[in-house]
């Protein structure tokens, strides 16, 4: 087994589609830690993941997983990973126990007990078939799926967008869970940003085909700020300081990325701590101190 | 590669059952109308209508539940390609351990040994018929019923690469044309609607022929079995490795 830091490294990935290019994205998951994938719909993220997969061919960057090229060792690479897409890719008129028998016969190292423990604990029935099941339900079993063969790395696709909270907070402990091996990693791709704050240890924002951020969670946060100032107060803020702007009712907010020394520089201004959905909101569709002035 | 098949498996069961089911119906069916020809009221039929009426009696009731059972075993077997698509199957088995050539190799592995299942049930039961009722017209109906299966078997190998290029939903008529209505037409065309004298002529000739050359035709059917199901499976493999036909959005 090859020695690896990095659960998955991409370098200069570049794929074009008609109206749509993915440019020169980067991208590390070190090995143990959860990285949320954040960005718009149509950003780059299903993109960016297809192609970890193998599922289409980029036409310009490497990607390793486990310190492994994604093409040549792909078998290799992918009996040690879990996937998990936004919708069930499995043939409805299948029951979850014949689905165990199907991915026996596909995963060298498929655990049927495990399997069969995780939908227990999801309580899913055995003998109904999956086209009467709900979104959640869905979700769960692909979830039981893709931890159900020692996989040492998940990548999931939007997997937790469209469930209620109940169901998402079940899932994200479950994700807890599987982190307790040090070996283990997530890449998860998610709108829902309170759900990777709660769990990521990194976070990536892609916007149009580009990177905009990417580092751990905590940086983000603790880097971040909003200066909440009056329109003319606003003017005294350097534009070297500033990554967007927004108007209120109450006058304007100002994102900045050096919050500490934000905070010294403009310290009769107000200053509030930031979210993940606020810095991709300013990111996306904040006005630049160009466009503002 | 065992689990690609159950699940072709558990997903085609229905085709199976069906196409099953329709074929004991029709033989039934047929040997019901055999019994009556000697039996029932049929039987003061003269020698030649007797025979003629036989001859499509046996056609009808022997081939076509045998032809109903590989078009639908046929039908089953690319449907999967089908279903797979429109669940993202493909999206999570390109995700998982396997390579091109295994994803391949089952869906002409299937073809191949739904069309033997169909192939042998055929010949059983045309023997079983044909000591019970004294086949008229034996030989060319089996040479006929042959070619036709073989005919079936090469488009469904055709078809497999042009469902996964063309997602199939854009090849259903084609399929159907190819793999069932061409062969149909074009043998049974002939053979039972005469419609044309010279056809009928050049079948003639092409029938003694085939009758004089059971063994080449067999080893010719044999070749073009394996030939163009290798060229086929090698066009099925390049297509899924490309993936971006089938993969892009």
């Amino acid at each position: 087994m090859y020695h690896y830091e990095n659960a998955i490294e991409i370098k200069n990935l570049c794929k074009n589609y008609d109206g749509f290019s993915l440019k020169n994205l980067n991208l590390t998951v070190p090995k143990g830690t959860i990285m949320g994938f954040v960005g718009q719909n149509g950003a780059g993220k299903t993109t960016t993941i297809k192609s970890i997969l193998n599922i289409i061919r980029p036409e310009q960057g490497e990607i390793y997983l486990f310190g492994m090229h994604h093409q040549k060792q792909e078998i290799q690479i992918k009996n040690r990973i879990g996937v998990v897409f936004d919708e069930l890719p499995f043939h409805d008129q299948l029951t979850p126990t014949q689905l165990n028998n199907v991915l026996a016969g596909i995963y060298s190292s498929w655990d049927s007990k495990c399997f069969f423990q995780y939908l227990e604990r999801f309580s899913l029935p055995l003998k109904k078939k999956m086209a009467t099941f709900s979104k959640g339900m869905k979700m769960k079993l692909q979830i039981a799926a893709a931890l159900s063969h020692n996989a040492e790395l998940l990548i999931m696709d939007e997997a937790t967008s469209g469930l209620d909270p109940v169901v998402r907070s079940e899932m994200l402990d479950v994700f807890l869970e599987f982190m307790q091996d040090e070996n283990h990693s997530i890449l998860m791709s998610s709108h829902i940003t309170s759900d990777l704050e709660k769990v990521a240890d990194s976070i990536t924002f892609v916007h149009n085909g580009t990177l905009l951020l990417s580092g751990y969670k905590d940086d983000i946060l603790s880097a971040h700020g909003i200066v909440k100032c009056s329109k003319e107060n606003a003017k005294k803020v350097a534009p070297e300081d500033i990554i967007s702007m927004r108007c209120t009712d109450f006058g304007v907010e100002i994102m900045v990325n050096d919050r500490k020394n934000c905070q010294k520089k403009y310290s009769n201004f107000v200053m509030d701590s930031t979210t993940l959905d606020e810095i991709l909101l300013f990111y996306v569709r904040g006005l630049s101190k160009k466009e503002w002035w | 590669m065992t689990g690609l098949l159950k699940k072709d498996f558990y997903i085609g069961k229905k085709f199976l059952l069906l196409g099953i089911g329709l074929f004991l119906f029709g033989l039934l069916f047929g040997y019901l109308i055999r019994f009556s020809f000697i039996y029932g009221n049929l039987a003061h039929l003269d020698a030649s209508e007797f025979s003629d009426n036989v001859l499509m009696i046996d056609i009808v009731f022997t081939f076509v539940p045998v032809l109903v059972l590989l078009i639908l075993f046929f039908q089953g077997s690319l449907s999967s390609i089908y279903t797979d698509f429109s669940c993202k199957w493909h999206l999570y088995t390109f995700s998982a351990p396997l390579n091109p050539q295994t994803l391949t190799i089952v869906k002409f592995a299937e073809l191949l040994c739904l069309w033997i299942v169909a192939f042998m049930l055929e010949l059983g039961t045309g023997c079983i018929y044909g000591s019970v009722f004294g086949f008229s017209n034996a030989k060319t109906g089996m040479i006929a019923y042959c070619i036709l299966a073989v005919c079936i078997l090469l488009g469904g190998f055709c078809m497999i690469p042009m469902s996964y290029r063309y997602r199939t939903q854009n090849s259903v008529l084609t399929r159907l044309l190819l793999g069932f209505l061409l062969p149909v037409y074009l043998v049974f065309g002939v053979i039972v609607l005469n419609f044309s004298e010279s056809a009928t002529k050049i079948y003639n000739s092409l029938k003694l022929w085939c009758i004089s050359h059971k063994v080449l035709l067999c080893v010719i059917a044999f070749f073009l079995i394996v030939i163009v199901g290798f060229i086929n499976y090698l066009i099925c493999i390049r297509i899924i490795k490309r993936r971006d036909c089938i993969c892009g959005d």
